[in-house]
């Protein structure tokens, strides 16, 4: 997705800055933040998201559930996205984490909430994104055997697999029949 | 090209004319077993296989995704396929028919292949759903779902519609009946391996 699309969207959903208690709690350890349409994000690198996420898991009011956790695919880099909440609401926070996508590789969040094992699992297959220290990150969805993350944007569907593979009668049905019916065929029909 | 253009050329097609089926029993029996008595036989006991075998197809419930829920509201009081002797089994054992109901993907492919070489033949497949028939709404840019049912196993009976409605289940199931009351012993043996044979040539058009 190139600047502008990107612009666009942040644009449209209008960025408002931290709160200063996040930004106090949260500001060395991210690379930037902000509040958008009333949840506050935090963007960070892969080397301070375990800290930071220790850090809100350990809060007076701890942000102690991790309702989520995905990935995206914004062309130049993968992004994967940590969903927090606190309290019996849903006060939520979502932290960022951007990877480059040659080498897309993070910690994994297993010894925080050992939920995390089918999401991790889930974004690794889906993604190419290597969990470092995840206990069994095989394929969850896909079948096993499956080459390719097929959620990236670039990924194309294997054609010469005969069980994917588009149907010629269908794509090109003149090849299929030999060009269009002559005069005498359908005269003699 | 529409549709129905296509039917046409299709059905002109030499490939894809209906071919006289191959009888052995009945060529065994008219040439070495006194002939007539032998074939009056036959012909008696595909009467009553046949009305037995269509009075009471057991089917085995594949529901893949929301045409499912459409087999179960006409499994149900209301269009009541009980009243055609279809009866729904959980084990491919004990089933005359399969109706795969939905999306197939790549990973259910193989435990599709798997339940239909474990029916007993004679054996029958009914696709119901767009899904089932070609891939559906997967068709273009899918990356698990498989094209069509077909691809894995041979289909007798497509059954259009996203879903199909309720009416076009029981349609399906009736021209199941005809089909199964065409049937002779004389053609059943080997059923499955001919039906392959004629799925492979279906595929291969010129």
């Amino acid at each position: 997705m190139s600047e502008g699309q990107e612009q666009q969207i942040a644009s449209v959903s209008s960025p408002e800055p931290l709160s200063a208690e996040l930004q106090e709690i949260a500001g060395d350890l991210t690379t930037g933040g902000c509040v958008r349409a009333g949840r506050p994000e935090l963007l960070t690198t892969p080397e301070n998201l375990l800290p930071l996420l220790n850090r809100l898991h350990e809060l007076p009011e701890p942000y102690s559930r991790l309702t989520d956790l995905c990935g995206v695919d914004w062309g130049d880099r993968v992004q994967v996205v940590y969903a927090l909440c606190r309290g019996y609401g849903a006060e939520m926070v979502l932290v960022k984490v951007d990877l480059p996508r040659a080498q897309a590789e993070v910690p994994t969040v297993t010894g925080l909430w050992q939920l995390a094992f089918w999401p991790e699992r889930e974004v690794a297959e889906m993604f190419g994104v290597t969990f470092v220290g995840h206990p069994n990150c095989e394929h969850l969805l896909l079948p096993e055997g499956f080459v390719g993350y097929p959620l990236l944007k670039d990924y194309e569907y294997d054609r010469s697999n005969p069980l994917l593979s588009p149907d010629p009668l269908r794509e090109d049905p003149d090849a299929v029949l030999g060009g269009p019916p002559s005069e005498d065929e359908t005269g003699a029909s | 090209m529409g549709l129905r253009e296509l039917e046409d050329r299709l059905r002109q097609l030499p490939g894809n004319l209906p071919r006289a089926p191959e009888q052995p029993l009945r060529r065994w029996a008219q040439t070495h077993h006194e002939g007539g008595l032998s074939v009056a036989f036959i012909n008696v006991v595909d009467k009553v296989l046949d009305t037995g075998r269509a009075c009471s197809t057991w089917g085995l419930q594949f529901g893949l995704a929301c045409c499912a829920i459409e087999m179960m509201a006409v499994g149900a009081s209301r269009y009541d396929l009980d009243r055609f002797g279809v009866f729904f089994r959980g084990s491919p054992r004990q089933a005359d028919a399969m109706l795969v109901a939905g999306t197939l993907t790549l990973k259910m492919a193989d435990v599709l292949r798997r339940l239909y070489d474990q029916m007993p033949e004679p054996r029958y497949v009914i696709a119901v759903g767009n899904c089932a028939i070609s891939g559906g709404r997967f068709y273009h840019h899918a990356y698990s779902v498989v094209r069509g049912v077909d691809r894995v196993v041979p289909v007798d009976i497509y059954v259009p519609g996203c879903p199909p409605r309720p009416e076009s289940f029981i349609d399906a199931i009736r021209k199941l009946h005809q089909l199964m009351r065409r049937e002779s012993i004389a053609d059943t043996i080997g059923h499955g391996e001919r039906q392959h044979e004629d799925f492979f040539r279906k595929r291969e058009l010129p």
